[in-house]
């Protein structure tokens, strides 16, 4: 086996994740070559450093928090799907016709620009032309 | 002593039970959840919420480890119905951390958010209140986790997934496989080239770390 070759495989051979035959071959390519040896050694010493390193604690109780969502999910689930489903349509009725008034409210806007160029500045174009006789 | 051919020992027996009692416990548990028992689900988070957020945590920078985790149990929960059987429930639970992790920095990338190694940067560490005797290691540990999250942080996502789930929390390639819906053969090939990467990003933190602890 080439030095590539042999690197490549270097994270199966620390998981023990090679055939018997490509082992043997691994085996002996390492007791051979001091380069691969020691890249060997350097990969397995960051692996045993992740897999021993401390798992992340969470800082606040976290079921504390989770529990009234699923009393709220659990209390949700009993309700008849019909009525179940009535409440989701009203809620997207609700959000639909908050959308419209938003989407009302910026056309509104756009449209008190744009008629201002041809009302407003005409007007204000007149005032400042000098007074006539 | 004699054993009669095809009777187990006892001390077999128990062997084999405790091996397949862990996933069949699982397997009783959501059965229950899906008939609406709270209690089997509250026993399945007890059982992993730690390994969730474990995984979120280092997966999402930021203070968003403590919702995303919330989240994953959530939806969890609703599709609890969903799970055959067909892998182990960490697996599956895992699956939605994995899709639910993906979407959050999606988000976070089209939200044109700080970089996430930024975001990690900035993250304090939080420190209990230990005692004095504690205090030196505490925030040795601390640090030591913090610097972990920078470095995962500048790794491409995937190759931050298969660190994550092989060599922090130790998951088997299989698991890792039906998470990720990559092959076994492109797991292998990924986390090869996701520990190279770390270890050439690590190396100064880490040898400066086991100069501190005088290795």
């Amino acid at each position: 086996m080439r030095c590539d070759e042999v690197q490549e495989r270097l994270s199966a051979l620390i998981d023990e994740q090679l055939s018997p035959q490509e082992y043997e071959q691994l085996q002996h390519h390492l007791h051979t070559c001091e380069a691969c040896f020691r890249e060997y050694q350097e990969l397995r010493r960051f692996v045993e450093f992740c897999r021993q390193l401390e798992a992340p604690e969470p800082k606040i109780d976290l079921w504390r928090e989770f529990q009234p969502m699923l009393a709220e999910i659990v209390a949700e689930q009993k309700i008849p799907f019909a009525q179940r489903l009535r409440r989701q349509w009203n809620r997207l009725v609700s959000q639909l016709c908050y959308g419209i008034i938003l989407f009302l409210q910026v056309v509104t806007y756009q449209l008190t620009i744009t008629l201002s160029r041809y009302i407003v500045e005409p007007e204000r174009a007149a005032y400042g032309r000098p007074a006539q006789g | 002593m004699v054993l009669a051919i095809g009777t187990p020992s006892e001390a077999t027996q128990e062997l084999a039970f405790n091996m397949v009692a862990p996933l069949d416990e699982d397997l009783l548990l959501v059965r229950r959840c899906g008939d609406g028992d709270a209690a089997a689900f509250e026993k399945l988070y007890h059982k992993y919420v730690r390994l969730v957020y474990s995984v979120v945590y280092r997966m999402v920078p930021g203070e968003e480890a403590h919702d995303l985790t919330q989240e994953v149990f959530i939806r969890a929960f609703k599709n609890i119905r969903s799970f055959r059987g067909d892998s182990s429930f960490r697996a599956w639970l895992l699956r939605i951390a994995h899709n639910l992790c993906c979407n959050r920095l999606r988000d976070m990338k089209r939200e044109k958010a700080d970089s996430l190694e930024e975001m990690a940067e900035r993250e304090n560490g939080s420190y209990e209140p230990v005692s004095d005797d504690d205090l030196q290691a505490h925030v040795e540990r601390e640090e030591l986790q913090r610097k972990v999250r920078e470095v995962l942080a500048r790794l491409p996502e995937d190759y931050r997934t298969m660190l994550v789930l092989r060599d922090f929390e130790q998951l088997s390639y299989e698991e890792i496989s039906h998470i990720t819906g990559l092959t076994i053969a492109n797991v292998k090939s990924r986390l090869h080239r996701a520990r190279l990467a770390f270890k050439r990003l690590f190396e100064p933190y880490y040898q400066a770390y086991y100069q501190g602890v005088g290795e």
